[in-house]
């Protein structure tokens, strides 16, 4: 019986969808009078002679935030004139403008200065009308702690990592010697930590265990937001600073306990990180030569630089 | 436009360097399990001012607490060299001040390593495998969960025979 009812159930719903769709298959273009004698295609000197008509007998006026307001005399109805207001810049620069390579030399620079994990990454991405900036990174890290307060040694071997995303420059139609960007990124490490020589020392019981959490595989991905800059040098050698927040989305939790560091991303505490980049431009000259000529705004291609 | 960058730049690198971290051990630095005095009839907190705790077998019968500073709680640390803890408690209450009425709590247990944190540091985590205990005075023991990390939060719970008066039996 219940059978029998979904089954009604079904065929029921199944009609209401489909009978619908059969009947639009159905209608027939209608040509009557009223749509052989109305002009289908609104022609665009016709709404230009309107739009002249309408303007010819308002007045306007200029509201508190500098917009031209249009006044009816005969309807008294206030609008705004669409001609009137101001367009966006278009791009100055080609969609293939340049394509950058660069490294970042804030972990070897902080590991000079006493950081105990890191190590380099470079990356490679293909400026698109100087403003967006498709990015991949891919680099190596590493790490070894002993804290001078702590019980043990934090071992990570060299591993590699990735980031993927994008900047977006906006100054993107001015000088681009000079680069103000959002960034945004997806980072993901595979790597190994362990943990080394640790020492137990129980007050109470008055005994002491040595032990060892050994290597153990783990991976984790996260997502990067942030702002840097870019300033060109000399020639095609640019350097540029950017701060960024992070936050890990997704990790391993072995039961031994989470890796203190992530290579790419840094420690777990640090909600921040820092990058310091040297970049060589390469520009797609057919394109942004013709471009920056037009423009007038002096572009860093190969011969500046010599 | 050049300066306003460079300005840029230095403020951001001096905020990279400053404080963009959360430092400092907020759990305990060793998995030690908090256990809770709770009255058996109504399993409300109790504080009980004349409870003596040591571990059996601890130097010198050191006492992990003392008579005469009222506890609603008291940290039991877990022996890492074996596989159980027995922790002795005597009542230092007039009528029930005799070794005969103390009672004892042993745990059974597997030690597992664990990483915490850089600054917590790196520990046995212990995975309780078996309570047992007297019940002089004791109704009974719990244990919240049975995995005791370095979570400062309560992971056992023993349960007293309180009376009305607020002293116990």
């Amino acid at each position: 019986m219940s059978r029998r009812s979904d089954l009604i159930a079904v065929l029921a719903v199944a009609a209401l969808l489909f009978v619908p769709a059969l009947g639009q298959r159905r209608v027939t273009p209608v040509n009557n009078a009223a749509t052989r004698t109305q002009p289908v295609v609104d022609k665009e000197g016709d709404s230009l002679r309107a739009l002249e008509r309408r303007r010819a007998r308002s007045t306007q006026y200029e509201d508190e935030t500098g917009k031209i307001i249009m006044v009816d005399t005969v309807t008294g109805q206030e609008w705004i004139d669409s001609t009137l207001l101001p367009k966006a810049p278009p791009m100055k620069y080609s969609l293939m403008y340049a394509m950058n390579i660069g490294v970042n030399l804030w972990d070897p620079v902080m590991r000079m200065f006493g950081q105990h994990y890191g190590g380099a990454d470079a990356h490679v991405n293909i400026s698109l009308h100087n403003r967006y900036l498709p990015t991949f990174e891919m680099g190596f890290g590493t790490a070894k702690n002993t804290p001078a307060d702590q019980n043990f040694t934090y071992r990570s071997p060299l591993a590699p990592y990735f980031k993927i995303g994008a900047d977006y420059n906006f100054l993107y139609n001015s000088n681009p010697d000079y680069q103000f960007f959002a960034l945004a990124r997806y980072g993901f490490s595979a790597f190994k930590f362990s943990v080394d020589d640790i020492t137990l020392n129980d007050g109470y019981w008055g005994e002491t265990s040595k032990f060892s959490i050994p290597s153990t595989s783990v991976s984790a991905g996260w997502f990067e937001i942030g702002i840097g800059l870019k300033v060109r040098l000399w020639g095609p050698i640019s350097a540029g600073w950017s701060l960024k927040y992070h936050q890990i989305l997704h990790r391993s939790h072995p039961a031994t306990g989470d890796a203190w560091y992530i290579p790419g991303y840094g420690t777990e505490g640090s909600s921040l990180s820092g990058s310091f980049n040297v970049t060589y431009t390469i520009p797609f000259r057919q394109h942004s030569q013709q471009l920056a000529d037009t423009a007038s705004i002096p572009y860093p291609d190969a011969e500046g630089a010599r | 436009m050049g300066k306003i960058l460079r300005l840029i730049a230095v403020m951001s690198v001096g905020c990279a360097l400053y404080g963009c971290s959360t430092d400092g051990c907020t759990d305990l630095r060793s998995a030690i399990p908090k256990a809770d005095f709770l009255n058996s009839a109504t399993a409300e907190p109790v504080s009980l001012d004349s409870l003596q705790v040591h571990g059996v077998g601890a130097p010198g019968d050191s006492l992990i607490l003392a008579a005469g500073t009222a506890a609603q709680s008291v940290y039991l640390p877990m022996r890492s060299t074996a596989t159980s803890t027995t922790w002795c408690l005597s009542y230092k209450w007039k009528l029930l001040d005799d070794p005969r009425l103390n009672d004892t709590i042993t745990f059974g247990y597997t030690s597992e390593p664990y990483f915490a944190s850089a600054e917590c540091g790196a520990m046995y985590r212990y995975r309780i495998k078996e309570i047992s205990y007297t019940t002089h005075i004791i109704d009974s023991v719990k244990a919240v969960d049975s995995l005791i990390t370095n979570l400062d939060v309560s992971q056992l719970q023993i349960f007293f025979r309180v009376s009305e008066e607020g002293g116990e039996q």
